[in-house]
């Protein structure tokens, strides 16, 4: 799934990075919504250009691309599903652009910030330390648990396993080689980590502090008040003028 | 594990020794009061770390005076870069973010991994991540550090880097006033051998030798414990008495001169 | 018996920025034992899991019996060449050691009469008879390396490829696994060993091959091209105590055992002094 690239974050130190994840994903929300609201080729197109200052902002021009070639199959069932059902080439073009300018809203929220920086934008909105921390833990394990499948897969499969082999049932039992280890292997990864968490003293005082506490700076106040200032030319296009 | 019997003093340097599953591990964990807080078992008897009774204190309280580093270097870094594992240890102790500040910056400079800040624990090697997980135990500023097992997922020089950046690390808390007690479980003696100021050999699940390490290594030579004594020691060991050898060879060429001098001298 | 022929092989992991090996070539034949060396990332493991198919090349060919491993499966090879994952927790399954056993040889489609014939010898080889019934994950950590071992050398394989035997190993354990692969060895089977342990890979191992940043940087006899400081040097390794002993002494075939080394040693300088 290569269009999944422009949802991966990168380490970059660019004025996007460095914005306040609260911020961002505000505008990222506003960009979501206006490129729902509209239905105007050429709304959508400026709207996609700004997009692409943000992400040239960020210095993920590049991601962004390798993901389009992603989205070609989207396109073909847009396109394809429009003239079944009474489309014309025009919606299809409508849809597709929306399709980009939704993905994008998106992408330039998740290349630009760290797990961990939604993870504390997540316990600023009030959910529990431990829910945000398992959240990140999730995703820093994500990668060490496959690279453990992989290994016992490769393991499995030099002592003759074949999954392909057999009926339906064959093929469950097959799997059984595989999920047996790698669920050993995770229990025990959790008691360690959790070994390794307890002696750091997770959990010792109720008030945790941040060593990062989250702070709005100059350029997060800039982009809440150009979120504003996009709702409201927004509203003011569609019900004002009447955009479409 | 049966009837342990020991005390270890400030500033000692202990390595912890024995064949596999003699109950090493369990030990460390014993004094972390991992064990028995986080684990189902009996533990009779007391233990205590700088007074603390183990079995009434909770492990966070413990390990601000004492940290562990454990086997597995992959599953002791949580967060996304080597700073914020750093931090993550005085963020739970509810500490102000610019002491938090300074502590990471100490613990990273001691460990010598500053460059390392902000990279991912998954882009490092086995060896920088131990060194990271050091760090990030360094920063709740113990002044015991239990190792249990560090080398043993890694290869031979970044084990060897590893074990010489842990007693630098002791050298130059010592220096700053501290007086700081390293604990190494390991089944590596090679490495470490000429750091240590003890060695305490475990068997099945008991304490049989205890002291100075030349002296514990000579004599689990001569009971056939299968402890890691290094090749030079073993031929040492072997020679020494019908060769008359008072000191121990550090090369092999230092070990082929003194029976040279042996043979010289006798004859 | 298996021959194993590598010709400018390259590989590179899907989405990875270069290659983790570049222009490997060499071949491997009937009997050799094989040190495969170098620190970690040099790509040790990677040229392993070429060697049985279980990577295939992006460049360049590997062929085993003169067959291209592309066209093989990678059941077909295991068939003759066996791999042992450096840890054994990841290949462990059943309730019970036997069946552990028993899993490679119905996937190979052995005869039920003689699978539990086969069981009961493998067990005895490998001195885990009394452990039969146990559940692997409760043996020790030597006795579940000798688990694994076993269980791939019960379809009886032509050559045996060990990914990092003595990881965490003490050295009892290390001694019993160098005994067992040694006798694999005496069978005139092939073992291509896994290590950056060179004093281990020196008591087992004729020939070495050693890898750095995914080249081939040394080809040829263990203990001459573990005396080359250089090399050695380059690939981040150590010279085995026993090449040191042999240097400083100017011995040869020096094997490591200490009860021998020392009365060796001590014969020698007597014969110095008389």
């Amino acid at each position: 799934m290569s269009f999944l690239r422009a949802f991966k974050y990168r380490r970059k130190d660019t004025v996007v990075h460095r914005l306040d994840p609260r911020s961002k994903f505000l505008l990222s929300v506003v960009l979501m919504m206006v490129s729902i609201m509209f239905a105007d080729i050429r709304v959508l197109l400026v709207l996609i250009s700004g997009q692409l200052i943000l992400l040239f902002l960020a210095k993920s021009l590049g991601e962004w691309f390798s993901s389009l070639r992603g989205l070609v199959f989207f396109f073909a069932v847009i396109f394809i599903t429009q003239l079944l059902f009474g489309g014309t080439f025009y919606t299809g073009i409508v849809l597709s652009l929306r399709l980009v300018a939704l993905s994008s809203s998106m992408s330039w929220f998740f290349l630009s910030s760290t797990p961990e920086d939604i993870g504390r934008a997540m316990s600023v909105a009030g959910l529990p330390i431990e829910l945000t921390f398992s959240f990140t833990m999730a995703i820093r394990f994500i990668p060490v648990i496959y690279d453990e499948f992989q290994s016992i897969y490769d393991t499995q499969r030099s002592r003759g396993l074949e999954l392909e082999k057999g009926g339906f049932r064959d093929r469950i039992r097959n799997l059984m080689p595989i999920l047996i280890p790698l669920l050993v292997g995770t229990i025990r990864r959790t008691y360690e980590i959790a070994d390794a968490m307890e002696v750091r003293a997770f959990g010792a005082s109720p008030k945790r502090t941040t060593y990062k506490p989250l702070k709005l700076k100059s350029g997060d106040y800039i982009v809440c008040i150009a979120s504003a200032i996009l709702v409201v030319s927004a509203l003011a296009l569609k019900m004002v003028y009447g955009v479409e | 594990m049966t009837n342990i019997d020991l005390t270890i003093e400030e500033g000692e340097s202990v390595l912890i020794t024995g064949p596999s599953g003699c109950g090493k591990s369990t030990l460390a964990r014993v004094l972390m009061g991992l064990i028995p807080h986080s684990y189902p078992g009996e533990l009779e008897g007391e233990a205590y770390v700088f007074d603390m009774d183990v079995k009434n204190t909770p492990v966070s309280r413990i390990a601000t005076r004492c940290g562990i580093v454990f086997q597995n270097p992959d599953n002791q870094l949580f967060t996304f870069s080597v700073e914020d594992d750093v931090a993550f240890g005085p963020e739970n102790l509810a500490l102000p973010p610019d002491e938090i500040g300074r502590r990471v910056d100490e613990a990273l400079r001691l460990v010598g991994i500053e460059h390392l800040r902000h990279s991912s624990p998954n882009n490092l090697s086995g060896g920088e991540q131990q060194k990271a997980a050091i760090a990030s135990i360094l920063s709740m500023k113990p002044s015991l550090l239990i190792f249990d097992e560090p080398t043993s997922m890694l290869d031979p020089s970044s084990s060897a880097s590893l074990i010489e950046r842990i007693f630098e690390l002791k050298r130059s808390l010592d220096e700053a006033g501290g007086k700081t007690t390293v604990i190494i479980v390991e089944h590596r003696i090679d490495l470490l051998l000429k750091h240590l100021s003890r060695i305490i050999v475990i068997s099945e699940g008991r304490v049989v030798l205890d002291g100075e390490p030349l002296r514990v290594l000579e004599e689990s030579f001569r009971r056939g414990i299968p402890i890691n004594i290094p090749p030079m020691l073993q031929i040492y060991f072997r020679v020494k008495d019908r060769c008359g050898l008072e000191k121990p060879p550090t090369t092999v060429r230092e070990l082929i001169c003194m029976l040279g001098g042996s043979v010289s001298r006798n004859g | 018996m298996v021959k194993i022929a590598v010709e400018n092989l390259y590989f590179r992991y899907p989405e990875a920025a270069g290659f983790a090996l570049r222009n490997v070539s060499f071949r491997i034949e009937e009997g050799e034992s094989v040190a495969i060396l170098g620190e970690n990332g040099a790509g040790k493991t990677t040229l392993a899991k070429n060697l049985n198919g279980l990577l295939k090349p992006t460049e360049g060919s590997v062929k085993i019996d003169g067959v291209d491993t592309r066209s093989l499966s990678v059941a077909k090879i295991a068939r003759k060449i066996g791999f042992v994952n450096h840890n054994p927790e990841h290949q462990f399954f059943a309730e019970k050691v036997e069946d552990e056993i028993r899993f490679g040889l119905r996937n190979f489609g052995f005869p039920e009469e003689t699978i539990d014939k086969i069981i009961q010898e493998v067990l005895s080889v490998f001195g885990l008879e009394e452990y039969r019934g146990k559940n692997p994950f409760q043996l020790s950590g030597g006795e579940k390396k000798r688990l694994a071992i076993a269980s791939i050398m019960a379809w009886r394989p032509e050559a045996l490829i060990v990914d990092e035997p003595t990881i965490g190993m003490d050295y009892a354990q290390k001694m019993n696994i160098r005994r067992v692969l040694r006798r694999i060895v005496s069978e005139g089977r092939c073992v291509i060993v896994i290590t950056h342990d060179v004093d281990f890979a020196a008591s087992i191992c004729e020939r070495a091959i050693i890898l750095s940043r995914g080249e081939v940087i040394g080809d040829g006899r263990l203990r001459e091209l573990l005396s080359d400081d250089e090399l050695v040097e380059k690939a981040s390794l150590r010279k085995p105590f026993i090449i040191e002993l042999e240097e400083e002494t100017g011995l040869t075939g020096l094997e490591e055992d200490f009860d021998i080394l020392s009365s060796i040693l001590m014969e020698v300088f007597q014969k110095c002094r008389s």
